[in-house]
């Protein structure tokens, strides 16, 4: 047995990473196997962020109380859930409302209410790929032209702000990311299996699974990797479960290749036991077994291998576990299982309760000292001789004689766990056994400390806000009206609220979501409380009618009434996938500025705006028209990200199609209504100065080149950053490479742009070296130099580079722009 | 106690690449529009919206219930390749060339004619013990009951002439309500 723990350099040489409950072809029929995924080609989505529209098409039949606008609420709030992974590139934001893809270029998710789903099917999903793989920077892969997410229209029997329907729409976007599913009790596994929530809606698997394919530079370097082969009497075993099971933390798993090698990427450090399980049995008649997408390889599909007995790397259950670190490999972790006839055991479900509703998966309080947990699944219906149950690598048990059929309905098992004070928060994997077969199953229970929220009191507070009081609140509870996050203060055990926008009259239901992963709808259920928006004031927001040539950026203004940008800051669609709208800047509380950016290849079109704020989504009457490339010069915003901007600083701006005979005495260009001083033009780009009277925020830029207006465009200004001036020591002498500072030794700096006169509180400063922080003394002014104060600093231990350290001074969060350089020994 | 409502009230509404609602024959003999003892000829796809189809021509040999055109009538299956595309949808069924199916068809408003529950409409003819018998494998899908309770599939096997026994009842049903 081989096993090679290998650093961060190893594993950036490693072959592709091929983790999957993808969608996966393979270009060869013989090993090495690269998978060739679908997945958005995220060069062709600017800003890679891939809109989803909504069609409608005639009205919804909603349970009662409900409405359209809770439910679009929720839709978004289901699609920002992928949003929050920050190991993944990819990002989606709605585009309006549109009921086909006709027209446009750009790759989209198309969510469709529909009433041609045949009885008995209650969703469907999936990606509509090109077949021709296309190569990108990490390898070969198939893009997705457009995927579908298709429900019913008939709704009523579904609240929209309920648990499963939320899971259910978080699941279905994973489809249309380009992910399969997966049985490590995901937000990607069945409703059997799966152990997310509303609070907490993606597992650590999901978070590996789309970070694979849109993944970050971080994703890597944050986490480990696990490559081995899957074998059964020398020969490898294709599409075997292989998993990651940390104590206490989620599983990820993956899928071998057809030769029963494996990769199983996205770990984070940790000490992980690896196990394979064979997937649920082939399917009698089924052209798709285990409800899989099958991989598909040049002589078609890649069928499941052989049944075999769960095996762990290292030998019998538990196995050897392996520590894993950040950045690392570990190789040749490989698993030899024995065949056996068929899999009977598998797929189980677990449930508790709380009051008369059901949680699932079981869980179980800390405070309680035991839980009952109640089970079914295949093999697990009867306790039949042989049969038990136990908690994998914990130290919780289940209480002996606990195990019992549960005595309301056949079918079902139930037992009690044991769990103490000392006991951790976090899931607990439920090892079930019968005479010659066992199956884990991850996150069978879920342990808390705290008991779930609860909301008992709503009262009205002034300026239309709530004041919330109940149970388990706390200043991390996030409270949401419907699918939108409320604005909340939490103070002395209340929580006081500012509910999002809605439409006048709206009925919205709250929920208040811990972050332990448990929400009030645990505790309430279908009852939970409704705010009514009687006597409000429905908000009003407008966009004029705009342009936009293929391949260019601009802002448009965006106003409103009725609703505070600066607090509800407006998303707008612009109904195309051949548009992106980059980011909205609030710049009052009735105005905002748009930034937009067209693909290159932008089809003409118009397509009407849609304007969303807090819970009202409202199709405007005004349309964004895209014209053909026609050589307006235009600043290029995305090509300013990470230049940092302040008043008095020369700002290079990056224009498209310049005109030609453009020079500095030519051009003029107004920044916030305030004329910006012309300092260099060059071939592609304009030097201006930004007004120094400019106050720090969004301004509105434009631009004459050559006697031709650009496009409306936008620049950020920030405060001006802290200078630092000179560095003295203490007693005044200059730091020189013969006088160094020394590690815990003092230094004096001069510093600039900390702003007025006076004293400045020593808490406003930081001083880092990288990630070390040094202790900031004493800050006083400058009696030599007007403006500027002297930092009383005590340097840290830190790594000198060529005998210097660089500090980084930090004032309200705004960084000097470059380190100061001091001779420093350690 | 724990009642037995609490576990029926599970609103384990839907998931999975599709999701699927366990529907009875009989269920199933009510909601569909048709039901027809075929065998698929040929198959092609379209595009239709935002989806991919497969569509497959069916020789009719006896239509049970409905209206569909004996001799010749088209389902429409989720999923397929067409031009330079490829939909997948996980479950769907793939009617053999050749093989003898009954199925149970529903046309939607705008007469888009699908098999019932995606898989669970499909039943393969079979004889055995001197009868014709409808099988239907074990389905792997991911299923719930009406109240909204996973549940598991164990296939279906029954014989011809009680499913048209079946049929007739619900039909008759029907015309009484």
């Amino acid at each position: 047995m081989r096993l090679r723990l290998a650093g961060v350099s190893l594993l950036l040489s490693a072959s592709p990473l091929f983790a999957y409950y993808h969608f996966v072809r393979y270009a060869g029929s013989a090993p090495p196997y690269t998978p060739i995924y679908d997945r958005f080609d995220l060069g062709a989505l600017p800003g890679k962020t891939v809109p989803y529209f909504i069609s409608l098409q005639g009205p919804l039949r909603l349970a009662e109380g409900d409405s359209e606008a809770a439910l679009l609420s929720q839709i978004r709030a289901a699609a920002g859930a992928w949003n929050t992974v920050p190991t993944s590139e990819l990002r989606l934001a709605f585009g309006g409302f549109r009921d086909d893809g006709n027209g446009m270029g750009g790759p989209y998710i198309q969510v469709e209410f529909t009433d041609e789903l045949p009885p008995g099917v209650i969703a469907q999903g999936g990606p509509v790929t090109r077949l021709d793989p296309v190569d990108g920077p990490d390898g070969a892969f198939t893009p997705i032209a457009h995927s579908v997410l298709r429900l019913p229209k008939d709704l009523a029997s579904r609240n929209s702000w309920s648990e499963r329907l939320f899971l259910t729409l978080v699941h279905e976007f994973g489809h249309t990311l380009g992910l399969q599913h997966t049985w490590t009790s995901s937000v990607m596994s069945t409703e059997i299996t799966r152990a997310t929530t509303k609070a907490r809606p993606l597992g650590q698997d999901d978070i590996a699974g789309v970070s694979i394919l849109y993944p970050t530079a971080e994703f890597r370097k944050s986490t480990a990797t696990v490559t081995g082969r899957v074998t059964m009497n020398g020969q490898g075993v294709a599409l075997a479960s292989v998993v990651a099971l940390a104590p206490g933390r989620d599983a990820v798993s993956t899928l071998t290749a057809p030769d029963g090698s494996y990769s199983l990427a996205g770990l984070p450090p940790g000490v992980y036991h690896i196990y394979a399980h064979p997937l649920p049995p082939a399917i009698a008649g089924e052209p798709q077994p285990v409800n899989l997408e099958l991989p598909m390889g040049p002589e078609g599909a890649i069928f499941p291998g052989p049944a075999f007995d769960l095996a762990f790397y290292g030998g019998a259950a538990p196995g050897t576990p392996l520590t894993l670190e950040a950045g690392a490999a570990a190789e040749g972790v490989d698993l030899q299982v024995s065949p056996r006839t068929s899999v009977t055991l598998h797929s189980v479900q677990t449930y508790s309760f709380y009051g008369q509703n059901v949680l699932k998966p079981a869980t179980v309080h800390l405070t309680s000292g035991a839980g009952s947990t109640v089970f079914t699944g295949y093999g697990a219906t009867a306790i039949t001789p042989g049969f038990s149950v136990s908690v994998f690598a914990a130290p919780e048990t289940i209480l002996e004689g606990s195990l019992r059929p549960y005595p309301y309905a056949s079918g079902y098992l139930m037992a009690d766990l044991s769990v103490s004070p000392f006991s951790g928060e976090g899931p607990r994997h439920l090892l079930f056994r019968t005479p010659g077969e066992s199956y884990l199953l991850p996150s069978g229970v879920a342990v808390k400390r705290a008991l779930p929220p609860s909301l008992e009191s709503i009262a009205a507070a002034e300026g239309g806000r709530l004041v919330v009081e109940g149970s388990n609140l706390s200043a991390d509870t996030a409270i949401w009206v419907d699918g939108v996050p409320a604005q909340t203060r939490y103070e002395d055990g209340k929580l006081l609220l500012t509910p999002p926008p809605a439409p006048q009259g709206h009925r919205g239901v709250l929920a208040a979501l811990n972050q332990d992963g448990q929400s009030s709808l645990f505790v309430h259920g279908d009852a939970s409380p409704l705010f009514s928006y009687e006597g409000t004031v429905e908000p009003v927001v407008n966009i004029e009618a705009a342009q936009i040539p293929a391949g260019a950026e601009m802002v448009i203004p965006v106003t409103g009434t009725g609703v505070n940008f600066r607090e509800w800051t407006p998303a707008i669609g612009t109904g195309t996938s051949d548009v992106a709208v980059r980011k909205v800047w609030a710049t009052g509380e009735g105005t905002a500025l748009a930034w937009l950016a067209a693909r290159q290849g932008a089809a003409p079109s118009a397509t009407p705006f849609t304007a969303t704020v807090g819970l009202l989504t409202a199709k405007l009457s005004s349309a964004l028209t895209v014209l053909p490339s026609n050589g307006a010069p235009f600043l290029r915003m995305s090509a300013m990200e990470g230049q940092y901007l302040y008043p008095g600083a020369a700002a290079v701006l990056p224009v498209a199609s310049m005109p030609g005979g453009a020079s500095a005495g030519s051009v003029a260009a107004v920044i916030g209504g305030a004329p910006a001083t012309v300092l260099q033009v060059s071939e592609g780009s304009v030097t201006v100065q930004v007004p120094p009277q400019l106050a720090p925020g969004v301004h509105l830029l434009s631009m004459t080149l050559a006697g031709v207006e650009a496009l409306p465009a936008a620049v950020e200004i920030g405060p001006v950053p802290p200078l630092v001036l000179y560095a003295r020591h203490p007693d005044g002498a200059p730091v020189t490479a013969a006088s160094p500072v020394r590690a815990d030794g003092t230094l004096v700096l001069a510093v600039g742009g900390l702003g007025g006169t006076g004293t400045v509180a020593v808490d406003r400063l930081r001083v880092v070296s990288g990630s070390v922080e040094h202790t900031v003394v004493s800050v006083t002014e400058n009696s030599q130099i007007p403006g500027t104060h002297l930092v009383e600093v005590r340097l840290a231990e830190a790594e000198a580079t060529d005998g210097a350290l660089g500090l980084t001074v930090v004032a309200n969060g705004i960084r000097s722009l470059a380190p100061f350089l001091i001779p420093y020994q350690p | 106690m724990r009642p037995l409502l609490s576990i029926l009230l599970l609103a384990a509404a839907f998931a999975g690449a599709t999701t699927l609602e366990k529907l009875t024959v009989e269920q199933m003999a009510q909601k569909a529009t048709a039901v027809v003892r075929a065998r698929a000829t040929a198959s092609t796809a379209v595009q239709r919206g935002s989806m991919i189809y497969t569509v497959y021509q069916l020789q009719v040999s006896e239509t049970l219930k409905g209206a569909l055109p004996q001799g010749a009538a088209e389902v429409y299956v989720p999923g397929g390749t067409y031009g330079r595309y490829r939909q997948s949808i996980a479950g769907s069924p793939v009617l053999a060339p050749g093989v003898e199916y009954v199925l149970f068809l529903w046309a939607s408003p705008r007469g888009l004619v699908q098999v019932i529950g995606l898989s669970q409409g499909v039943f393969e003819i079979k004889a055995g013990g001197g009868q014709t018998l409808l099988v239907r494998g074990k389905l792997e899908a991911e299923f719930v009951d009406r109240t909204g309770r996973a549940v598991e599939d164990n296939g279906i096997r029954l014989s011809l002439e009680s499913l048209r026994e079946i049929v007739a009842r619900v039909v008759a049903q029907g015309e009484r309500q």
